[in-house]
């Protein structure tokens, strides 16, 4: 299972990544939680704007077989939303990249550090 | 936790697998959607020996089986299967199953892996009355491998030459050789698509998967889960225990009039029927809907006035036409094709429309 070492994620399997301005982020879902979903067919997000408490959801993924909802790995609101998700097909095959769901504006960069870190989260699922 | 024979074959070749009804099985391999399309484009091969498999034996077996089962088995002739439902005494079901006539005096039940233990018992509380007739439980020794798509009779005629499908009409079976031993070959599936179901003992369930991987693997055969199953007979409509029928549905409250054979004698459940084909209440309808969430068992279905007239009984997307649809037990007036639904998700309202079952028409049927 693909984990790559610059991002931080949370046991929901989301990933999180620290943009070069240090005060935004972009968030997804790990390859782990896409092969679990399968076959992902729409994924609805909360609108640019929202302003999200850590924890809270911000979206659901709808896969075939099942629905999971979305969690904030950290507190902050949301900016951008992936536009390419209208292919929700995406987030199967590039979960890191293309497939990523939200940019959001972080209210305190540094609650990032209580995110487990690659080799944490590759513990957790097993890996 | 039980598995089938095919079990360790599943985990080596990557499957993603779960808990159903007791048992380890394969929920897909590639992805559902993939399976999907190579059952309706190809081939596509299921492991199901989770499924129950009895024999009913004695003079008096047809007799003990019309008296226990809706349709009229008496229809039937040697070598022919035939779809049919166990009812409750007030009519709700204990399970839809297929009868085989091996003859006159031996038949053949394949029943839902779920309520295996419990149609057994139900079956031995009532055999008692008819002297003579025997059941036994094979469930444990036997494999059901299904093979269906528009290339099933191609590939199957390779690795069982003798199969001549063309001489091999809709629900009838035949025993035919495979390493020695007998294989029942029924033409039946669950997926609307040309194909069959065969039932062979355990020792042979993964020679024979092998067999036939190989053979259709220049035809596009994958093997398929239990994922991709249940899109496929979504979308032809089948009904599906738990979902669209359960012990509190009655069979003529969920499109299955066409098993109730009112006119064959007594039968358990038959009293029940006739007051609910007086007063049908309920009905089974297909439905789409125009956005892109999708509709899970027990969302709440409204009318154009907001008002509750049923719940989804199964939902998912429709990897052949690409839109999410589903069923719903609904109140009769709102059964008509065109009629404009509501479906509850996650607290919105998504606008759709009664669809004609069918969802889809295999070119093959």
């Amino acid at each position: 299972m693909n984990v790559p070492g610059d991002l931080r994620y949370t046991k929901d399997h989301e990933w999180v990544k620290l943009l070069a301005d240090g005060a935004t982020a972009l968030v997804g879902i790990t390859d782990f939680a896409q092969s679990e979903l399968g076959d992902i067919v729409f994924v609805e997000l909360k609108p640019e704007g929202t302003v999200l408490g850590e924890q809270e959801i911000f979206g659901t993924v709808e896969a075939v077989k099942t629905v999971a909802d979305l969690f904030a790995p950290v507190a902050g609101t949301i900016l951008e939303l992936n536009g390419v998700l209208d292919a929700a097909e995406t987030v199967n095959q590039d979960p890191y990249g293309e497939g990523w769901m939200v940019k959001m504006k972080v209210a305190d960069p540094s609650s990032l550090d209580a995110l487990m870190d690659a080799a944490a989260y590759t513990e957790m699922i097993g890996g | 936790m039980k598995k089938t024979s095919l079990s360790s074959w599943h985990e080596k070749a990557g499957a993603k697998i779960i808990d159903f009804g007791g048992w380890l099985m394969p929920v897909q391999y590639s992805g559902i959607m993939a399976e999907h399309k190579a059952v309706r484009s190809a081939a596509g091969l299921f492991d199901v020996s989770h499924m129950g498999n009895f024999y009913v034996k004695g003079r008096r077996a047809l007799e003990f089986l019309q008296s226990v089962t809706t349709n009229d088995l008496s229809r039937t002739v040697d070598g022919q299967a035939q779809y049919t439902i166990m009812l409750y005494e007030n009519g709700g079901i204990v399970d839809d199953l297929i009868i085989y006539r091996i003859d006159s005096v031996t038949f053949f039940l394949i029943v839902n892996a779920g309520n295996c233990d419990k149609d057994f018992a139900w079956l031995e509380e009532h055999a008692g009355a008819f002297e003579g007739v025997q059941l036994s439980n094979h469930s444990d020794q036997l494999s059901l491998i299904a093979l269906q798509g528009p290339k099933a009779f191609s590939i199957l005629s390779r690795v069982i030459p003798e199969i001549d499908a063309d001489r091999l009409p809709s629900f009838h079976f035949r025993q035919l050789p495979f390493m020695g031993a007998e294989l029942m070959v029924a033409r039946t599936g669950y997926t609307g698509e040309a194909g069959v179901e065969i039932c062979l003992p355990n020792a042979l369930a993964q020679p024979l998967w092998e067999a036939l991987l190989d053979a259709g693997r220049e035809d596009g055969l994958v093997p398929v889960g239990l994922g991709a199953r249940d899109t496929l007979r979504l979308e032809m409509g089948y009904s599906l225990y738990g979902h669209e029928i359960d012990q509190d549905t009655n069979p003529l409250e969920a499109r299955l009039k066409w098993v109730v054979s009112m006119e064959k004698g007594p039968f358990i459940g038959r009293e029940a029927c006739r007051q609910v084909e007086l007063n049908p209440r309920f009905g089974v309808a297909g439905f789409s809907l125009e956005g892109r969430a999708l509709a899970r068992q027990g969302c709440r279905v409204f009318n154009a006035d907001r008002q509750e007239i049923g719940k989804v009984c199964s939902g998912t997307i429709s990897p052949t036409l690409q839109e999410p649809i589903g069923t719903a037990s609904l109140v009769r007036e709102y059964l008509k094709p065109g009629t404009p639904v509501f479906v509850e998700i996650r607290g919105s309202l998504q606008p759709g429309q009664i669809r004609r079952l069918p969802f889809v028409k295999p070119a093959l049927l």
